[in-house]
């Protein structure tokens, strides 16, 4: 989907935590959305996500009413159900004690297309998605018996369920285990689906990554492909640390080595 | 945890409900001891166990404040409405034999006096128709009363404790009780003149015979009858009247209407009194789809009480012989 | 493997529901037999045949009106009002995502006892079931304005607020019963507070049997919505649900369900705290098995509570509220030793 982020912003509490931001995240690819912890990455994935309604600005996606023309629509405005059924958000954190099998929680997902009386218009949706994301074995296992790796791939199937155009996560490898997170963000990026993912390890963020965002105090401080954006001098003005960009010698993509924290200005 | 609070409101407001309802239960049921002092033995001091408390009296009371009408008419009986400093919790008013004495008698309060209420009229003893009324959050404490050198006294018959409550509660033991009033306030020979006068209206009474009835005393949902070793049965007894929950081990007890409407009884004995008036049970039973299909209920073949009446002492007897006059006047129990 | 490793094992909701219905059939006909007054089956059959206009012989004019205007309207209100309770129960639980929340926790059943209080004590001329509604009504309002001052309706807030309103109704209640402490019209006011179908007439049948099926249907109808705040209010918003509009809805149709229901019974205890967890054992906590089901479950078991509290110590009435705990609260031990390391953790 082609998502256009023209200019948004919100306050909570009267401070503008997100401000004037400005992007096109590449269609169908994986997008890095960085930042320091209060950057205000969340607060725009909701924005993103049609949750939040902007103060200013609007994210624009491709009308669904008029699949094929050029016309944009503010995702917001979107009725609740038909936005469900485009986008995607999946949370932080997800209650691990939720008393639902797998099956179960990928069948969340299906809600944007039940009916009143709760059937479903595609028997096959909860099997793909379990399938796309990997999870058919886990199908009938317990939510709460899962590892954090396996509840991960779980939400994602829940998310894939909805069949979005644009797929949004928070901190996706949060809790994972190195090769979990690297597993899923290989898997995302091979889905094909514009992805927004807000993202904590910077080295994950420059291999995985078409494109990233750095957002710092709410604005939009740098954006592009990982090896234009992530400069030694963005990461000490962003992240406040001094840092060494190297080369990956296989892959090519960019690595960072820290050194240690930016002297305090002034000091 | 909001749950748990919420249980907490629930467990807050119970006692208070709790306590009404035990008070409200504790209706007449006198002592079966007899008087440590003897009836005829006029002298003090008087000492008395009574409902498990050692109460002793050292010479006639003066100034009496009594709760509950059982106990003012009791003391308006033996002749010394004259000594009432003040009196509370009435159910209704006096028989017209002592309306006039009573009326110049200060009203503490339309329910239990608090302590001070109570202090501030100097009683030197103090008579409460239902244990419950001598609480902290009442009438005060007994043994607090005690050491302020008041004395206490509750109607034996209205006793809770195992060995106290009178079971079942007779005339006898209601004799008792006025002639233990007497020694206690020094008015022996009254007391004998009161139950002298008891047992010749009870034994005028021709008793009557084959009819059934349910004592109805108060609730709509749950009806709240007189059962088997009261007050309500010592009545009907006397009356030659077949209580059908007879059968029911207490004073009182709750029933469903079930229970009533399968009895099918001749007559209802309906309690009245202000909060709860007899006119307003009749038109509960006319109203009510079971209820109405009684042939008491019909034919209205109520009778009467007054609420005073119905809790041991000096109104019983005469109760009794209304009863009869009542029912023999519906055309039954000849 | 502990015992939620295993696939949970979920039957059919049909199959589910097709045995809960004939259960309750069964003992709705059994049940009404049943009483302090020693009735013959074919007694009851013919009195019952008889109203539904069979030609039938007479049965007498007292076991009659027994059979059809005290022990059937009864029966016919404990389902109704078991099954609306651990209906309202099963929702509020979801919508404020708390294992421990039940039909009454907006307050509820303190507004309805005050009601109720007002009129059993103070003698107002209004019926019984009209203040007890009024009463719930208005606690709701007040709940759900308070916990709005605040802003979004979280479960928190409207948690808390329904805790101060259930403490200033209480408080209220205590009050009118220390005002007017006359003789025992207490009693009736205990029985109520406990909770009692004793009262129950065919009007009672009535508005708890019309409560619930307006408002249950809506509840069915909203199950899907109710699902999908498993994993809390950003999650349900991203899946399309007006979360805010939604819980201020579904929160009020739950409170006039249970307003409907305190009215006839008073505040009947556990049943909408205890079987919606002991249903979700079997249904799994999808709203759209569990909510039918759970109204089937709840219905059979008041109606065997209440013939417990009406026969168990014949001829005295027991509140039914005291027979629910008594079974409810091992239930909900053994709920609790089951449910460990999961949802209750």
């Amino acid at each position: 989907m082609e998502l256009r982020i023209e200019g948004v912003g919100t306050r909570l509490g009267g401070r503008w935590v997100v401000d004037g931001v400005d992007a096109t995240p590449p269609d169908g690819a994986l997008t890095g959305l960085l930042g320091p912890n209060g950057a205000g990455k969340t607060t725009l994935l909701r924005l993103v996500a049609g949750l939040l309604p902007p103060e200013r600005g609007a994210v624009l996606v491709p009308d669904p009413d008029a699949p094929g023309a050029r016309a944009t629509v503010p995702v917001h405005a979107l009725p609740r159900r038909r936005r469900a059924r485009h986008v995607a958000l999946l949370e932080q954190e997800s209650n691990a004690t939720v008393p639902l099998s797998v099956r179960e929680v990928v069948a969340l997902g299906r809600i944007p297309y039940r009916s009143l009386w709760g059937t479903d218009s595609d028997d096959g949706a909860v099997d793909r998605a379990l399938a796309a994301a990997s999870a058919a074995h886990l199908a009938d296992r317990a939510w709460s018996t899962l590892s954090g790796g396996e509840r991960q791939r779980v939400q994602i199937a829940r998310a894939l369920a909805q069949e979005p155009d644009l797929l949004l996560l928070d901190e996706p490898t949060n809790h994972l285990d190195v090769s979990a997170q690297l597993s899923l963000l290989a898997f995302v990026r091979d889905l094909g689906v514009t992805t927004v993912a807000a993202l904590h390890d910077l080295n994950l963020a420059a291999a995985f990554c078409t494109h990233v965002l750095v957002l710092s105090q709410g604005r939009l401080a740098a954006a592009g492909a990982p090896a234009d954006v992530l400069t030694p001098t963005l990461l000490r003005e962003v992240y406040g640390v001094e840092a060494e960009v190297l080369v990956h010698p296989t892959t090519g993509r960019p690595v960072i080595a820290l050194t240690g924290r930016s002297p305090e200005e002034g000091a | 945890m909001p749950s748990r609070a919420r249980a907490l409101v629930v467990t807050a407001l119970l006692p208070v409900v709790a306590l009404a309802a035990c008070a409200s239960g504790g209706e007449g049921s006198p002592a079966p001891s007899s008087p440590s002092a003897s009836a005829a033995d006029a002298g003090f001091p008087v000492t008395v166990d009574n409902c498990g408390t050692q109460v002793t009296v050292e010479q006639a009371p003066e100034r009496i404040v009594t709760i509950k009408s059982s106990t003012t008419e009791m003391v308006a009986a033996l002749g010394l409405a004259d000594r009432l400093v003040g009196t509370g919790f009435s159910d209704g008013p006096p028989p017209q034999e002592w309306a006039d004495e009573l009326a110049g008698v200060p009203v503490l309060s339309d329910k239990v006096p608090g302590q001070e209420a109570l202090l501030e009229v100097e009683p030197d003893l103090v008579y409460g128709g239902w244990e419950s009324n001598f609480s902290a959050d009442g009438a005060g404490e007994r043994d607090v009363l005690a050491q302020l050198g008041i004395a206490t006294y509750v109607s034996p018959s209205a006793c809770k404790e195992e060995g106290y409550q009178p079971d079942p509660l007779t005339f006898d033991l209601v004799f008792d009780e006025i002639r233990q009033a007497g020694a206690l306030l020094g008015a022996p020979d009254a007391a004998e003149e009161v139950v002298a006068d008891q047992e010749a209206t009870l034994e005028a009474v021709e008793p009557l015979d084959g009819v059934t009835a349910v004592w109805w005393s108060s609730g709509t949902d749950t009806p709240y009858v007189g059962a088997g070793i009261g007050a309500p049965q010592m009545i009907l007894g006397a009356a030659g009247i077949e209580n059908v929950f007879a059968d029911v081990h207490d004073t009182w007890t709750s029933v469903g209407w079930e229970q009533v409407v399968a009895a099918d009884p001749d007559v209802l004995v309906l309690v009245d009194s202000a909060w709860n008036t007899a006119e307003s049970k009749q038109a509960f039973l006319e109203s009510h789809p079971a209820t109405s299909q009684l042939a008491a209920v019909r034919e209205r073949r109520y009778v009467l009480v007054p609420f005073a009446a119905t809790e041991a002492g000096v109104r019983n007897a005469d109760t009794v012989a209304d009863l009869v006059e009542q029912v023999g006047a519906l055309g039954l129990g000849g | 493997m502990s015992p939620t490793d295993r696939p949970p094992l979920r039957p059919p909701l049909l199959l589910l529901l097709a045995v809960g219905v004939a259960l309750l059939v069964l003992s709705v006909l059994v049940t009404v037999t049943i009483g302090p007054a020693d009735l013959s089956v074919a007694e009851v059959a013919r009195s019952v045949a008889g109203h539904l206009g069979l030609p039938v012989a007479d049965v007498a004019r007292l076991h009659d009106a027994i059979v059809w205007d005290l022990r059937l309207p009864r029966v016919l209100t404990a389902a109704a009002v078991g099954a609306g309770l651990a209906v309202a129960g099963a929702v509020m639980q979801s919508l404020t995502r708390n294992p421990l929340a039940d039909p009454y926790l907006l307050g509820l059943s303190s507004g309805a006892s005050l009601g109720a209080v007002a009129v059993l004590v103070l003698g107002v001329a209004v019926l019984l079931p009209v203040a007890a509604f009024a009463g719930a009504l208005a606690a709701l309002v007040a709940t759900l304005a308070l916990a709005r001052t605040s802003g979004t309706l979280t479960p928190a807030r409207a948690v808390l607020a329904g805790l101060a309103v259930s403490q200033l109704a209480a408080a209220g209640t205590s009050f009118v019963i220390f005002w007017t402490a006359t003789g025992d019209s207490y009693r009736e006011i205990l029985s109520w507070l406990m909770g009692s179908l004793a009262g129950a007439t065919w009007t009672s049948v009535a508005i708890s049997g019309l409560a619930l099926l307006l408002v249950g249907t809506v509840l069915v109808a909203a199950a899907t919505r109710l699902d999908a705040f498993a994993f809390g209010d950003t999650s349900a918003a991203a899946l399309g649900i007006d979360v805010d509009r939604t819980r201020w809805s579904l929160m009020t149709l739950v409170a006039l369900l249970t307003g409907a229901m305190v009215a006839v019974s008073g505040a009947i205890g556990f049943v909408g705290l205890v079987l919606p967890h002991a249903v979700s054992v079997v249904t799994g906590p999808a709203h759209r098995r569990l909510l039918p089901v759970a109204a089937v479950t709840g219905a059979v078991f008041l109606v065997w509570a209440d013939t417990l509290a009406r026969t168990v110590f014949d001829p005295r009435e027991l509140p039914v509220g005291i027979v629910t705990a008594l079974i409810g609260v091992p239930v909900f031990a053994v709920l609790l030793r089951r449910g460990r390391g999961t949802a209750w953790s």
